[in-house]
């Protein structure tokens, strides 16, 4: 085969998912490309619809009045706890503008409080900013006040209330004030946030207030308030809400909320802010309260439906790459940069990321009149059945995830259908492998495993079985042939001899003649090449009832170089053996059959002048009988069938004596009888070849075997 | 009186070869072509010598059925075996039922009739001297060396006193190490001696393995005959 890269079929088949997935990446490109072509033509949409509705609200008298009016303190609590007890629109009521901080409840009465229970008393909470102040006024009644029935004293210390602290935190964690009264009726708590923040507490009987002062600049957009109560060891913590929205009063007048209302779109939110940034109108208590929508799964199996919404969710964060924020409107970060925006004259959109699922374009415009700002309109918006990059997530995300998983699944199955069609292919080769013995010899003559299964594969294996039993009896047809011939040829052969013999008594002039030589010469040499044919191939089975006997194999060696000096004039032999016996266990006969055919192939193959080197050397279990001969190299097309029957290299007519082919065969069938084995090598640094048959050694004691027959 | 000879020989060119050349030795010949034909023949008076082909026709084995057959007449009788059938196997089950010697196609003709004289003049010896020929005792025709007694005429071969039961083939070939004691015996040597046509060192080597294997079969620690390995075989006395 010609060189080159070759591939397994499991490495092929892995090959096959860079194209799949490469399909899979263009895809994604293209659908990245699509959704910030939407993205952008929606922040273009937003962008038009606000600067519209912007020129509509400034156009408005009412508008115009209402943002250039002063604003009004206003409290509103967001959240569920703190949610306002008044059904009015956004709990709006004027506190009186007289603020004084002394403990008493005269200028919040108007104002409508938070109420709510903990575990061990009734909170009021109000809350009220101004321009630059935040105001807050709470009325604690709880179960610790008053003297317990069971006191035996009433002193100075009579209220059971002995230490406690309310600590007051916004976010992010700013103490307020912290209150430790030693004593009933210490009015004065200690604020910890240096004058900026001021406070008075007052105690009765039922429980008691505090009133506090600081700057709003201090609380951020929103924040958290907490009152601890710390009595005696216990730390109860009355936990007034999740957040709270400062700065954010909703509506200054009536007139406000209308003309947002009227803006149309129930799915747009809106803020109105004045020249200040306050936010002076919004239609988020109308908005979408309860408008999320649950996406139904429809017939989807509910695993199948959480992966492709999974993976969906996935494609659109990576194609969008929009920037997560939680649910403030309008989305702390956007919102603030898009007022500052419009606040100094100019417009922006922005796609942001609502509770890290829904998106929501953000656009902001300035309110302009006379020629100065006088406010800025924010809209945000998330509406689903607008047609936007959303959409076409939604459409093609789904699609395109189940598209993947479904590849996946698909490649999956493939892979995996491979892999077993690979394995029974490996089983197959395998047990063709072991079938078939070295040089061709068959162990098996058919095939057991796959060959009950009905697919293709089985029907190959079949055919292999089918294969290999038609090669074992042809095998058995040749392996026979020899003995068939030497029956059928031995029988006309003996009619020529005999005949030739009674002719030769016939006539006497007949018996001497030359062409009576030649006759009988190709009579013997027929019977010869019958006879040889016939050993070789019966070589396995004779040795089957071959005796072995230990006997020392440089001994033989010896003895029978020494004879090959007498029969083969004119050749010279080196031979060395090791001084020390070395035994095997052999059929001596047969090991000097052995010799014979190596001798005979390096006689013939040897340079003229050249010896012939034999050696015996040792390795730990066996032994290695090595010829040498310098001639004429062994061609590379032979060295793998070298050792089959039938195989020569000898050129025609290069001796008188008979050739076929056999005699390397007969080297590995005795080596292999002893179990050993002959290997035949090109002498690596001069022209010649090597024949080494290894044998395993045999431990013996001394005198326990023969010396050599 | 000619001693008569039945050839059974299923191909005419190869009978009829047979019968002419020994025919001219002065023997009788009688020839049959099949199992059955030689069956009736043997109805009659028994010959003095058989040569069974083993393949006749299609019967494979109809040789030895004749073998086995005649040695229920006459256990005495010499049989040859003339085959093409030269496996190892084939050649024990032969020599095991009785027969004489066995020898192999193509045959040398002058061979075959040096044989059939040799062991009728065996069968006569026998049969002017009783049960010798069964027995262990030398006698002043055999050639001694050492504990080896070996009498060619005589078929017989004793060890240590011992009789061993050699073929016709292997005390040729054991009279010829014997020849000359303590030499080296070359394969040629032995090829000429076995007198058949085509003889390898294969065949003497098996030969010479069999004539081992048999005299230990009386003497486990018998050792005289050494290999001369790729030149022959020597006889030594040496143990």
């Amino acid at each position: 085969m010609a060189g080159g890269v070759t591939f397994s079929l499991r490495a092929k088949i892995s090959l096959l998912a860079v194209p799949v997935l490469g399909l899979g990446a263009f895809n994604l490109y293209e659908l990245h490309g699509a959704a910030q072509s939407l993205d952008s033509y929606q922040r273009e949409t937003q962008l038009q619809k606000v600067r519209y509705f912007a020129k509509t609200l400034s156009e408005q008298e009412v508008v115009r009045e209402a943002l250039a009016a002063p604003p009004l303190l206003l409290h509103r609590v967001r959240g569920e706890l703190l949610r306002p007890v008044s059904a009015g629109r956004g709990g709006v009521t004027q506190i009186a503008p007289e603020f004084q901080l002394d403990g008493f409840d005269s200028e919040w009465r108007p104002l409508v409080s938070q109420v709510m229970r903990s575990a061990n008393a009734d909170i009021k909470v109000f809350l009220a900013e101004g321009e630059t102040k935040l105001q807050m006024f709470i009325e604690v009644r709880d179960a610790l006040t008053g003297v317990p029935p069971d006191a035996v004293q009433i002193n100075y210390y009579d209220h059971w209330r002995q230490k406690y602290s309310v600590l007051l935190r916004l976010k992010p964690k700013i103490p307020l004030l912290q209150l430790e009264p030693k004593f009933v009726g210490e009015q004065e708590g200690r604020p910890v946030a240096g004058d900026i923040w001021s406070a008075v507490m007052r105690t009765g009987d039922a429980g008691f207030v505090i009133e506090a002062e600081g700057a709003l600049q201090q609380v951020a957009a929103t924040a958290e308030l907490r009152i601890e109560l710390i009595s005696g060891q216990t730390r109860q913590i009355a936990f007034f809400g999740d957040e709270l929205e400062f700065g954010l009063p909703i509506q200054s007048t009536a007139n406000l909320g209308d003309a947002l209302n009227d803006l149309g779109s129930g799915e747009t939110r809106y803020w109105l802010t004045d020249r200040y940034g306050h936010i002076r109108a919004s239609d988020q208590l109308t908005a979408t309260a309860g408008a999320t929508t649950t996406k139904t799964p429809g017939s989807r199996p509910l695993f199948l439906s959480r992966w492709i919404n999974g993976v969906s969710l996935l494609l659109q964060r990576r194609l969008l790459q929009f920037t997560a924020e939680g649910d403030v409107l309008p989305h702390r970060e956007s919102g603030r940069k898009l007022l500052e925006l419009a606040l100094n004259g100019a417009t922006g959109a922005h796609s942001v990321a609502r509770n890290n699922e829904t998106r929501a374009v953000n656009a902001s415009y300035p309110i302009v009149h006379g020629g100065q700002t006088i406010g800025t309109l924010l809209i945000s918006d998330d509406s689903k059945s607008a047609f936007g990059a959303d959409i076409l997530l939604d459409i093609l995300g789904p699609v395109f995830a189940s598209l993947i998983i479904t590849l996946g699944a698909v490649f999956l199955l493939l892979w995996l259908m491979i892999q077993t069609i690979v394995q029974r292919l490996g089983r197959l080769g395998h047990e063709t492998n072991i079938s078939v013995a070295r040089y061709g010899n068959l162990r098996e003559s058919y095939l057991q495993k796959e060959i009950s299964t009905g697919d293709e594969i089985g029907t190959l294996v079949h055919n292999i079985s089918d294969i290999l039993s038609w090669l074992h009896q042809h095998n058995q047809f040749l392996e026979r042939m020899p003995r068939t011939l030497r029956h059928e040829i031995n029988n006309p052969l003996n009619i020529v001899s005999t005949s030739l013999q009674n002719l030769a008594d016939e006539v006497p002039s007949a018996g001497t003649s030359k062409y009576m030589d030649s006759a009988r010469r190709g009579v013997l040499r027929i019977g010869s090449i019958v006879q040889y044919l016939a050993d070789a191939v019966s070589l396995e089975e004779s040795l089957k009832s071959a005796d072995r006997e230990i006997i020392d194999i440089g001994s033989l060696i010896e003895k029978y170089i020494a004879n090959c000096r007498q029969t083969h004039k004119g050749v010279q032999f080196e031979c060395h053996v090791p001084r020390h016996p070395v035994y095997v266990e052999v059929s001596d006969y047969r090991i000097e059959q052995l010799m014979d055919k190596i001798i005979d192939n390096a006689v013939d193959f040897q340079t003229k002048g050249t010896s012939i080197r034999i050696q015996l050397t040792t390795l730990r279990n066996k032994a290695q009988i090595i010829v040498r001969n310098y001639g004429p190299k062994l061609p590379r097309h032979l060295e793998n069938n070298l050792f089959a029957s039938m195989v020569t290299e000898r050129p025609e007519a290069q001796t008188s004596r008979l050739h076929f082919g056999l005699g390397l065969y007969v080297v590995r069938v005795i080596a292999e009888y002893h179990n050993g084995d002959v290997r035949v090598a090109n002498l690596e640094n001069e022209p010649g070849v090597s024949v080494t048959v290894s044998l395993p050694r045999v431990l013996v004691h001394k005198g326990a075997a023969k010396k050599g027959a | 009186m000619s001693q008569r000879i039945v050839i059974v020989e299923d191909d005419d060119d190869q009978r009829n070869n047979y019968k002419d050349a020994i025919e001219k030795k002065g023997y009788e010949v009688v020839a049959y072509d099949s199992k059955e034909s030689a069956l009736i023949g043997f109805e009659g008076a028994l010959p003095d010598l058989v040569v069974l082909d083993i393949i006749l026709k299609e019967e494979t084995d109809a040789g030895f059925e004749l073998c086995r057959a005649l040695m229920a007449k006459d256990p005495t009788l010499p049989i040859i075996f003339l085959t093409e059938r030269i496996d190892e196997i084939d050649k024990i089950s032969g020599l095991r039922m009785g027969a004489w010697d066995y020898l192999s196609k193509p045959i040398s003709l002058n061979y075959l009739t040096v044989r059939i004289s040799s062991l009728l003049h065996i069968n006569q010896s026998h049969a002017e001297s009783g049960d010798g020929a069964h027995a262990g005792m030398a006698s002043e025709d055999d050639i001694l060396v050492g504990e080896l007694a070996v009498n060619s005429e005589a078929m017989r071969v004793t060890w240590k006193g011992q009789r061993v039961n050699l073929s016709a083939t292997e005390l040729r070939m054991l009279a010829n190490l014997i020849e000359k004691p303590e030499y080296a015996v070359s394969y040629e040597s032995f090829m000429n001696a076995a007198m058949e046509s085509l003889v390898t060192r294969n065949t003497i080597n098996t030969h010479m393995h069999n004539i081992r294997k048999k005299i230990r079969r009386v003497d486990p620690s018998f050792t005289c005959i050494k290999s001369e390995y790729g030149y022959g075989y020597r006889w030594t006395s040496e143990s």
